[in-house]
């Protein structure tokens, strides 16, 4: 059993095509408008002007995949009136269908997206990390499908230590607000975070 | 910009009316030496006011069956703590309303005081939950100013109606246009509050942007129009009810004429709907 899971993003691979949403969708059976795990798509760029006054640009664009990093310090948990939002012993942040009011405080305050309200049943769902696939000794869904093997999940440390400790670029949040789980290795056009450069081209999709 | 959070927006605007009226009324009771006969519909309408409020805050819920549970986080989550503030401040005036409606001049001051404190009490921690660090345009004073003006604004011109309705024809005594005075002073001074919160709003939106969208583009768009009639319907509502609470005065009469004074209630209660309205629609948070 992992004790702190993390999940790894390679932007450099991430080619966008959005299989670990599908992958995730289906193997939770999500109704129509609940995504866990979303892929945001960042654009930007703008003339730039040459040495030798012509001008070029710096148009850049690339995709991040992410669900619930699964915090160190998850501000659902710490919203949620019901307690139904919990930080279990396996690390993993999930809600207790039994308690949760649908109140979506959680949903509010969560700055990655990750509590995604279902309307059928009136609560709170939200990635479970393939819980039930973890204890078959199986990858997460959206890590398994991944074509371009961008994904990567397990222990924070041992990713750490394969990846290094990023967990920002733009437009991901301050991550000393929540402490996420949450590993990314950058590419070339990644701007860092806080940066203005871009903007999220793809919002009604996620 | 218009948010569908129509529950919220009336359970906020009738729990922080129901704490002005108790605040200004039995603070009047209290501190000016008003007469209860002239005061005795008040905290009773108050009551009234905030469990519809409570109710209506049921329909905001996915699973209200549920809401038992909404009071097991009082150690972290501030929307715990708001659930169980306004209980606590209907279950205070729910009994004051019983011991007005039996003795309309009965002291209860120890009660009263309390009644108040859980009021003003309850408004800060519905300011709180609105407090979240990942949405920066809630995330300012401006939200506690908003809330509180709204307190003393609607809950002031409630008081003016609900006195004219129980005030007709009534003689007036030698208290009877201090009480008036009062909810003029209150109605002013939560319009001033109202302002600072509006200027400190604009300001809180100018410097953010979720997804690309800057905070302002959303007013400038879509609700400038709006923002104009929601601050005129405001200063023409507080206007109104002060002038009529004047010449009330000057004629020595117990209570604003029951006309100007529905106009005035209608007016400030639209503005402060398209207010709210507002507020949850420029719900913008950071990260993705």
């Amino acid at each position: 059993m992992l004790k702190r899971p993390a999940f790894h993003i390679d932007i450099s691979r991430c080619t966008g095509c959005k299989t670990c949403m599908i992958a995730c969708i289906d193997k939770h059976d999500l109704p129509l408008g609940v995504m866990w795990r979303r892929v945001i798509e960042y654009v930007g760029g703008e003339w730039v002007e040459r040495p030798d006054d012509t001008y070029t640009q710096n148009v850049f664009s690339y995709y991040l995949s992410v669900s619930c990093n699964h915090c160190q310090n998850p501000i659902c948990v710490r919203s949620c009136p019901t307690t139904a939002m919990h930080k279990g012993e396996d690390g993993i942040v999930s809600v207790d269908p039994d308690k949760c009011v649908g109140c979506r405080y959680c949903e509010w305050g969560c700055p990655y997206s990750a509590p995604q309200y279902n309307a059928e049943i009136g609560k709170m769902t939200k990635c479970d990390f393939c819980r039930d696939y973890l204890q078959e000794g199986k990858e997460p869904a959206c890590v398994a499908a991944c074509p371009c093997r961008a994904l990567d999940f397990g222990e924070y440390e041992e990713l750490a230590a394969k990846y290094g400790e990023l967990n920002i670029v733009a437009p991901l949040p301050d991550p000393n607000i929540t402490q996420p789980n949450l590993i990314v290795t950058p590419s070339k056009y990644a701007k860092p975070g806080g940066s203005k450069a871009g903007k999220i081209s793809n919002p009604e999709e996620v | 910009m218009f948010s569908s959070d129509w529950s919220l927006v009336l359970f906020t605007i009738l729990v922080q009316s129901a704490v002005g009226i108790v605040v200004i009324t039995e603070g009047a009771r209290l501190f000016s030496g008003a007469k209860g006969a002239t005061l005795r519909l008040q905290t009773p309408t108050a009551c009234v006011l905030t469990a519809l409020g409570l109710v209506l805050s049921l329909t905001h819920l996915g699973t209200p069956l549920h809401s038992v549970f909404t009071i097991m986080n009082l150690g972290n989550s501030w929307l715990s703590r708001e659930i169980l503030s306004v209980s606590g401040f209907f279950a205070a005036i729910l009994v004051l309303a019983v011991v007005r409606m039996r003795d309309a001049e009965a002291k209860a001051a120890p009660l009263s005081l309390l009644a108040m404190v859980l009021g003003l009490f309850a408004v800060f921690v519905m300011t709180k939950v609105y407090l979240l660090e990942t949405v920066p345009v809630w995330n300012t004073v401006a939200t506690a100013f908003s809330f509180y003006g709204t307190t003393l604004l609607a809950g002031a011109v409630v008081c003016g109606v609900i006195g004219s309705i129980e005030n007709g024809g009534k003689e007036c005594g030698e208290s009877c246009t201090s009480v008036t005075g009062l909810l003029c002073v209150f109605a002013q001074l939560g319009l001033a509050l109202k302002f600072i919160a509006i200027v400190l709003n604009m300001v809180a939106l100018s410097n953010v942007d979720s997804l690309g969208v800057s905070g302002l583009d959303i007013v400038a768009s879509e609700g400038l129009t709006v923002l104009v009639l929601r601050i005129a319907m405001i200063c023409a509502g507080v206007g109104v009810f002060t002038w009529f609470g004047l010449k009330a005065m000057g004629a020595k009469q117990l209570r604003v004429a029951m006309n100007p004074a529905l106009c005035a209630l209608a007016l400030v209660m639209a503005g402060e709907i398209i207010d709210r309205l507002m507020f949850y629609g420029t719900y913008m948070r950071i990260g993705i």
